[in-house]
This record gives structure tokens, C-alpha cells and sequence, in this order.
């Protein structure tokens, strides 16, 4: 008898030349390991008839963000550009000092640093004798919000400054129109926004109702599959039936 | 070209999960096969098939490439396998339905198949995995690597860690054993 793991080897063909030479010169005068072999190889060949079902797993790895996902139209982006106009106001109204003295009303404030820095008596001017014109105003303070928006969290230093006709109503009523701008331009964001969610929606829509088609013409084709399959199976029965 | 799997291993190890999904696609049917024909459930299979890339990926960092991934792959399934059987206590089972569907088998046959050849095929199919189940698990396992998956005997042997020389022995005993059952049983052709 040979070897049990030199005829394994051999079946399988996984031996080197002088092994299978050697087992071939047995196999030609011993006629039991012959049929080993025949015998095991018929076993391989059974195997072969053991298939798995079809594997509909068909899975993937998503990776996936941690936390709830962000969404632009979150209620705290408003709030936060809101938050942010409101803390540069106050910080422009903020260190407000006001003294009266023979020199007249003199505020001192965060913003209008230009004026501030001439911080001589001669720069103060009485609060009633402003002359500078209204719009290099509102532009000075344009110009301060947006560096404070830029750098909210840098300590400006405070400034003497005239008061320059600027009262506190004046004030308010500036930083109202300012909060009324930043509205204005949330709300054209937001509708840009909406229109191109309506028109993701329209494109996804589309998709589906050719997916739908698709899959509709593709269960159509297997039931048509299917009722041949079926007349074929009907007919191999009737061929049965009648050999019998 | 397709990517080896070396070099999609390699883009996986870097974070990129589409490199790691090619690799899910590649070998998602052999690694379902082996679970399949180890436990004889097909929808125990199915789930450590999944669980088996689920633990790769996650695992993907220790991997170092000394062996090769379809290798290591492997190594995960049947230690997935060897637990469920563990769990639950019991041998695997031939999974076969009693009656026949003939609609059914006439649409998993091949043009060239009769009907005829086609419940032949299926009933051998069937006996098999009846004497497969009924194999100690070591032998079961190596002529399933060896036949179905086309590991050399080295391969088998570094994959069950045992001797060379036992994984011969172990695939004799099983190919002496399904030969001589199957004869009994009367499907031997």
C-alpha cells in the first residue's frame, strides 16, 4: 500500500517531479492503490455538485460623520449673525464716558478712533457744533462694525471723541438699519437657498421615475421569463407522463 | 486595470472606505461560500460574511501584509464559524428543502441542462452536503479550503496551524469517507 499523503498529493497534482515519478512507477503494479486513486478522484468530481445559494448581501462599509449632520438653514446661523451685529453695536457703544466740562459734552467711545486719536482739548468740540456731514457719519461707522465683526474678540481701545451729532437715538437708529440690511441679506440667501433645494427635489424626482420605469420594464421581462419557464417545466412533465 | 489586493489594502490602511468596498466586492462570494459550506445555514452565512468585513475593516490597521489578505480573510471566517458552532452546540446542518421546485430549478438551469440533469445535479448536490455535515469538522474544513477555495496544502496548514503532513492525512480521511457514503447511499456514479 502507498503512501496515504503521496496519493493525496498525487489527486491533487501538488508534489514535485521525483514524487510523482516515483508514485507513478507503484501505481503501474499495484492495482489497490490504482483504485485509491480512481476512487478518490470520483469523490472530487462529486464535489463539485455542492454549490452555495446565490449570495444577495451586496453590503458596503459607510463610513459614517459622528453627531447630528449640520444644516445650513439652521435657526443658530441666524442667531449667531445676529448675536454677532449685536455684540459689534455694543461694543461700539461700549466705554462710553461722558464728561461735561467748559470744553463742552465730550464722549468717550470705542468707535470714531480717527477723531479720537487728537485726543487735545482742541479736538473737543461742543456736542451742538457738529459740521461733518451725515454720510462720512454713517460710513465711519460702517467701517468700524465691519472691523469688529472681522475681529470681534480683539479689546479695541477706548477714544476720545466728539459726540459730532451722534446721539443715542441716532445711535440705535443705525444699528436698526444695519440689523435690517443683515435681515435683508438672510433672507435673499435664504430664498437662493430654497430654490436650489426645490431644484435638487425636481432632478431626484426625475431620477426615480426613470428608476421606476426601469424597474417596471425589468419585472415585466422576468414574467414573461417566467411563463415560458413555466411551459417548458409543463412540457418536460407532459414528456415524463408519456415515456411512462 | 484592476487594483491588486495588496494595493487596495494599502488605500483602505489610508482611510479611503472605497478602496476597502472593492475589496467587499472581490471576495464577498468566496468568503459567503466557505461560511456557507462550514455551518450549512445560509442565512447564519450570510451574517458572518458580513461580520467577517466588518471585523477586517476594523482590524485593517494591524493587518501588515505578511500574509496575503484573501489568507487573512479566511482565518476571520472560520474563526466566526468555529464560535457559531460553538454557540450553538451543534453539528452543521445540510441545509435542503424536502419537496422540489421545479419552476425553481428550471430557472437555475443552464441552456445546455435538462430538467432531467438539472434534479440530478441538485439531489447529488444535496447528499453531499448531507455527508459533508456529518465530517469532523477538521477534515470538512480542510477539503473545503482545498476543493472550493484552491489552497495548496501549505496554505491549509498555516490557515489551521497544524503540520503539512496532517493536512494530507485530514483530506485522505474525508475524500475515503464522502467516496464510501455516497456509495452507500447509492448516488455514487
Amino acid at each position: 500500500m502507498c503512501d496515504k499523503e503521496l496519493l493525496v498529493a498525487y489527486v491533487y497534482d501538488e508534489m514535485s517531479a521525483a514524487d510523482r515519478m516515483r508514485i507513478e512507477t507503484h501505481l503501474r503494479e499495484c492495482a489497490e492503490c490504482r483504485d485509491e486513486i480512481k476512487g478518490l478522484r470520483g469523490a472530487r468530481v462529486q464535489l463539485a455538485a455542492w454549490t452555495p445559494p446565490e449570495l444577495d448581501v451586496d453590503f458596503q462599509i459607510v463610513r459614517h460623520t459622528r453627531g447630528r449632520p449640520q444644516r445650513w438653514w439652521s435657526p443658530a446661523w441666524g442667531l449667531a449673525a445676529a448675536a454677532t451685529i449685536l455684540l459689534a453695536a455694543a461694543a461700539a457703544i461700549a466705554n462710553v464716558q461722558v464728561r461735561y466740562d467748559r470744553d463742552g459734552v465730550t464722549v468717550r467711545t470705542g468707535w470714531a478712533r480717527d477723531a479720537a486719536v487728537a485726543s487735545a482739548p482742541a479736538a473737543v468740540q461742543p456736542l451742538s457744533a457738529s459740521n461733518t456731514p451725515m454720510d462720512a457719519q454713517y460710513a465711519a461707522i460702517d467701517r468700524r462694525l465691519r472691523q469688529l465683526e472681522s475681529a470681534p474678540a480683539r479689546p479695541t481701545p477706548a477714544a476720545a471723541v466728539t459726540t459730532a451729532g451722534l446721539s443715542d437715538a441716532e445711535i440705535l437708529r443705525r444699528v436698526r438699519l444695519l440689523l435690517a440690511q443683515s435681515e435683508s441679506r438672510q433672507r435673499s440667501e435664504l430664498a437662493v437657498r430654497v430654490a436650489q433645494i426645490m431644484t435638487d427635489v425636481s432632478r431626484q424626482r426625475q431620477a426615480d421615475l426613470v428608476q421606476i420605469a426601469n424597474n417596471l420594464g425589468r419585472l415585466e421581462g422576468l414574467a414573461t421569463r417566467d411563463r415560458v419557464q413555466h411551459q417548458q417545466v409543463m412540457d418536460a412533465v407532459a414528456r415524463l407522463a408519456q415515456q411512462r | 486595470m484592476a487594483s491588486s489586493d495588496e494595493e487596495l489594502v494599502a488605500r483602505s490602511r489610508g482611510g479611503d472606505v472605497d478602496s476597502f468596498n472593492q475589496l467587499v466586492t472581490r471576495w464577498e462570494r468566496p468568503i459567503y461560500a466557505l461560511a456557507y459550506r462550514v455551518i450549512g445555514r445560509e442565512e447564519d452565512a450570510r451574517d458572518v460574511c458580513q461580520e467577517t468585513f466588518l471585523r477586517a475593516f476594523r482590524a485593517l490597521g494591524g493587518f501588515k501584509g505578511q500574509a496575503k489578505f484573501s489568507s487573512w480573510l479566511y482565518r476571520i471566517t472560520l474563526n466566526l464559524c468555529r464560535d457559531w458552532i460553538r454557540r450553538e452546540r451543534r453539528t452543521p446542518i445540510a441545509q435542503a428543502p424536502e419537496g422540489v421546485d421545479l419552476i425553481e430549478l428550471a430557472s437555475e438551469s443552464a441552456p445546455s441542462e435538462s430538467i432531467e440533469e438539472l434534479v440530478a445535479r441538485r439531489e447529488m448536490g444535496r447528499a453531499i452536503a448531507r455527508v459533508m455535515a456529518e465530517l469532523p469538522d477538521e477534515q470538512r474544513t480542510a477539503i473545503i479550503l482545498k476543493e472550493y477555495h484552491g489552497l495548496t496544502f501549505q496554505e491549509i496548514a498555516d490557515l489551521l496551524d497544524c503540520p503539512l503532513s496532517t493536512v494530507k492525512t485530514r483530506l485522505y480521511q474525508g475524500l475515503t469517507v464522502i467516496r464510501r457514503q455516497l456509495t452507500e447511499a447509492g448516488v455514487n456514479r
